[in-house]
């Protein structure tokens, strides 16, 4: 027969503080971190190219097309290398594999990220929709669209942190 | 899903089940510790498949694992 401990040490969990980062969370913060960062590093580029053109002419409509492309693909090499990247720091931290249960709470979080995200994006095409309504220039249209996409993943990864962290 | 009108009594079916420790109830039933922490918590109402699964490791019908508490009637 096993040794109980003490009934009246209700406490009796061997579980972590609940309130401890879980990897999960970790790994949001990380890839809004990341895309925080290629964001920033976009938006100078915008800047410049605003600065030496002022949108102006096709050859710099090209060029912006190649440059959000660009920015598509730095985006998704920046959050598989930040998923890379955490799970190897994870293994040498704690020598364990990261957690790979994904359950239905999960898929429901991750459900409410989207539908925030796709709200975001939703305002931000409205907002590009206005702009061109009130005669401004469709580059101007065009580049609120792109940040709107870019503020959406950050809503998106932000509303998935805040319902794990205030529970869901 | 915050503040659900379902309470349970995982914590003190844990504690008469040899202690068994969030990380091995979720393990059982195959989910994470954080959800079976905000299950607890109630703040997160599972699915009934879920539901059921928590309820057959304690080898408990489901009313005793899950109660529901109706809001009062306004009316």
């Amino acid at each position: 027969m096993t040794e109980k401990k003490s009934s009246k040490n209700f406490d009796f969990d061997n579980n972590p503080p609940e309130d401890r980062i879980s990897y999960q969370e970790l790994g949001l913060i990380a890839m809004m971190l990341a895309m925080f960062a290629v964001s920033a590093y976009f938006f100078l580029r915008f800047m410049r190219l605003y600065e030496e053109t002022g949108f102006q002419g096709i050859e710099v409509t090209s060029e912006w097309g190649g440059l959000v492309l660009l920015l598509i693909l730095a985006q998704i090499a920046a959050m598989i290398l930040t998923q890379i990247g955490l799970a190897i720091i994870h293994t040498i931290i704690t020598h364990e594999e990261p957690p790979e249960i994904e359950d239905e709470r999960d898929k429901l979080i991750e459900l409410q990220g989207s539908h925030h995200s796709s709200n975001a994006t939703g305002i931000f095409f409205v907002i590009a929709m206005l702009a061109l309504w009130r005669g401004q220039e469709p580059m101007l249209a065009l580049n609120i669209l792109v940040f709107g996409v870019l503020f959406s993943g950050v809503v998106n990864f932000g509303a998935q942190l805040f319902y794990r962290r205030r529970g869901f | 899903m915050a503040g659900s009108q379902v309470s349970n009594t995982i914590r003190t079916l844990r504690f008469h089940a040899e202690e068994m420790t969030q990380l091995e109830l979720a393990k059982r039933v195959g989910v994470s510790r954080q959800t079976i922490v905000a299950i607890e918590k109630a703040k997160y109402s599972p699915s009934l498949d879920l539901a059921f699964r928590i309820a057959r490791t304690f080898g408990k019908p489901l009313e005793e694992v899950f109660i529901y508490e109706a809001p009062p009637q306004t009316n």
